[in-house]
Formats: C-alpha cells, sequence, structure tokens
C-alpha cells in the first residue's frame, strides 16, 4: 500500500475518533449546558439531605441555575450545610430556594 | 515433596523477573521514542494496521452491543415505569464500562495478538538479530512505532466505540420500542457529565491502551524462537491482556468514583 492511501486511511480514522470523542462531549454530555461561569455561593442547612451529592443541579421553577459544591455537617446545630454556586445571572431580589434535586432525579 | 515447593518457587521467580524484564522493555521503549517520533511514517503505518483494520469489529460489535443494552434496559426500566431513563442508562453504561473495557478486549484479541506473533516471528526468523548487527535497534525501529500506534488508536477506538453503542440503543430505543426521541436525548445529556463520566472513559482506555501493547509487545520480545513458543506467546497475550484490562478496570473505577 503506497504512502498516500496509508495516510488517507489514517486520516480518516483518527477523525472518526475525534468526531466520536466530540459527539460524547456535546451530543451526550453536558458541555454544551455546563456554561455557568461567575457564580455566588449560597448556602442552606438542611435537617436530612436524602441522598444529595456534590455536583448536583440546583433547579428553580425547574430551570438548572447552579451547582451544590459542598455537603457538610454543622455540630453546632446538628444539621447539614449545603453549599452552592448560583449562576449570577439569577440573582434574585427576594430568593426563594425551592427545590434541590438529586443528580439522577427529575 | 520438595519438588514441589521448588517448582512454585522457581515459576513465581520467572514470572516476577518477566514482570522486570516488561518493565524494563518498557523504560527503554519511552527512551527510544525520540527516534521513533523523527520517522513518524512508521508509527502511521501501525495506526493503520491495529486502528483503521479494527474499525469493523469495533463498530459491528459496538452497534449490537448499544441494541443489546437498549432491548434489556428498556424491558427492565419499563417495570419501574421509567423507560425514558434508557438513554441515560445506555450511555453511561458505554462511556463509563463498556466502551473501554469491550475495546480493550477486542483490541487484545485483534491487534495484540498480531503484534505479538509478527514480533515473535521476526525473532524466530532472526530479522532482530539482524538489524542488531546493522546497528539498527530493534526497540527503535520495530517496538517503540507500535507501542505509540496502541496509545493513539485505542482512545479513539473506544470513543468510536461509545458512539456507535449509543446509536444502537437510539436505534432500538426511539424507532423499535417507540420511547420518546426528546425524553432519550435530553435525560442523556442532562445526567452525563464530561469531566466526570467522559473524561474518566478516555483516561481509562488510555491506561487500557498501554497495558495491551506493552503486554503484546513484550510477549512477542520474549518468545522462545520456535513455532510452539510463538503460538504460546500468542495465547499468553490475550489471556494476559484480559487480565490486566479487567483488573485495572476495577482499580480505576474506585480511584475515580470516589462519591
Amino acid at each position: 500500500m503506497d504512502r498516500i492511501k496509508l495516510d488517507a486511511w489514517v486520516g480518516i480514522f483518527v477523525a472518526l475518533g475525534l468526531i466520536a470523542l466530540m459527539g460524547l462531549a456535546m451530543k451526550v454530555g453536558n458541555l454544551t449546558s455546563n456554561d455557568i461561569k461567575t457564580t455566588y455561593v449560597v448556602t442552606a442547612n438542611f435537617e436530612n439531605i436524602g441522598g444529595l451529592k456534590p455536583r448536583a443541579p440546583v433547579k428553580s421553577a425547574g430551570v438548572v441555575v447552579g451547582r451544590v459544591d459542598s455537603i457538610t455537617f454543622d455540630t453546632k446545630i446538628y444539621e447539614a450545610i449545603v453549599t452552592m454556586s448560583i449562576d449570577e445571572r439569577y440573582v434574585p431580589k427576594r430568593y426563594v430556594c425551592q427545590y434541590l434535586y438529586r443528580r439522577l432525579t427529575w | 515433596m520438595m519438588t514441589f515447593f521448588e517448582n512454585i518457587g522457581r515459576g513465581l521467580r520467572l514470572k516476577i523477573s518477566r514482570l522486570g524484564a516488561a518493565t524494563r522493555l518498557f523504560f527503554t521503549i519511552i527512551s527510544y521514542s525520540s527516534e521513533s517520533f523523527k520517522r513518524f511514517n512508521l508509527t502511521i503505518r501501525e495506526i493503520y494496521f491495529t486502528g483503521v483494520l479494527s474499525l469493523i469489529i469495533i463498530v459491528v460489535s459496538a452497534f449490537f452491543v448499544g441494541m443489546v443494552l437498549g432491548l434489556q434496559g428498556y424491558y427492565t426500566l419499563q417495570k419501574y415505569g421509567s423507560s425514558e431513563a434508557i438513554g441515560v442508562l445506555v450511555a453511561l453504561a458505554l462511556v463509563r464500562e463498556l466502551g473501554p473495557v469491550v475495546t480493550a478486549l477486542l483490541f487484545a484479541g485483534r491487534a495484540g495478538t498480531a503484534i505479538t506473533a509478527e514480533i515473535g516471528l521476526m525473532k524466530a526468523t532472526e530479522q532482530l538479530s539482524a538489524m542488531e548487527m546493522m546497528a539498527v535497534s530493534p526497540v527503535a525501529r520495530i517496538v517503540a512505532p507500535r507501542f505509540w500506534a496502541g496509545i493513539i488508536t485505542m482512545p479513539l477506538l473506544a470513543s468510536i466505540f461509545s458512539m456507535v453503542g449509543i446509536i444502537g440503543g437510539y436505534v432500538v430505543a426511539v424507532p423499535l420500542i417507540g420511547v420518546d426521541e426528546g425524553a432519550f436525548w435530553s435525560q442523556m445529556q442532562a445526567n452525563v457529565d464530561f469531566s466526570y463520566d467522559i473524561v474518566n472513559g478516555f483516561i481509562k482506555s488510555l491506561v487500557f491502551g498501554i497495558a495491551c501493547t506493552i503486554i503484546a509487545l513484550f510477549e512477542g520480545f520474549d518468545a522462545p524462537p520456535t513455532a510452539e513458543g510463538v503460538s504460546r506467546a500468542t495465547t499468553r497475550t490475550v489471556v494476559t491482556s484480559s487480565l490486566a484490562v479487567l483488573g485495572l478496570d476495577f482499580v480505576l473505577t474506585s480511584f475515580m468514583l470516589t462519591v
């Protein structure tokens, strides 16, 4: 097999692989919707966090507005402290944190 | 009785010295890598043999794996009334586990055996000795290009496997079974995280690529220069690569899933 044909086939193969990787990132993963850049931090206390995990989406009226940063336990008030990063576009006048969805809840 | 323990000890010592020799080969390859990058057309030729010619088996098996995942997943999920989650199930199963692992197993069977047989036969016909006589290092000329070709090929093949598998799952779930198309893709996008799921799968396939290629190369290099020796080395390549992939998969997963 001559050199040019070989190069062409390998080029097609590498291009296919990169397209598949891009497809995974864009069509399958959440790279496109993950455009939250400037955030502000909100903390909330819960008696029970259920199955909440770090990186779970924070939703308001069903719209993703931020993500859970960390979950810690406060030994003074014996409650869970959930720290969330909320997109700066959604700075509310009177913020009502309605729902905290677990990562796999819809 | 004594010979029994002697045999165990001898076998263990042989295994350990083979592991040491494989590690030495690995570092020799690394040290000769700059020479093989200067003549990259050798590596491109090997990418053609290990990557392009493996495409058919990868694409066909990925499509069927995806279709089976779609069918089995739907059958179980509809019992719990959540058949829309089929997209998440197929995507997460493929991206995190099945893509890298099955690709590595197929790679070991399709490309790893070819590498071992080729190098073993080169050794048996004394081509490697002839190269050394001409002051051409066999590691730089033969082994290093195959090593880098394996490392470049494996993540690309795993990405293609995952993507084609997801398309296979889509074909079964949406047109054949009738799951809502919007729910299929949107729930997949909401629950598959780029840095958490896709990048980790990519890292896995990279590690499997290194493991499979180095095992195949070492078995070929270490094969006794007889017909029987080459055939045994080829068998050992498949067995060792498969076990290494499955073992490494558990170790890597336990590192990655720290939650």
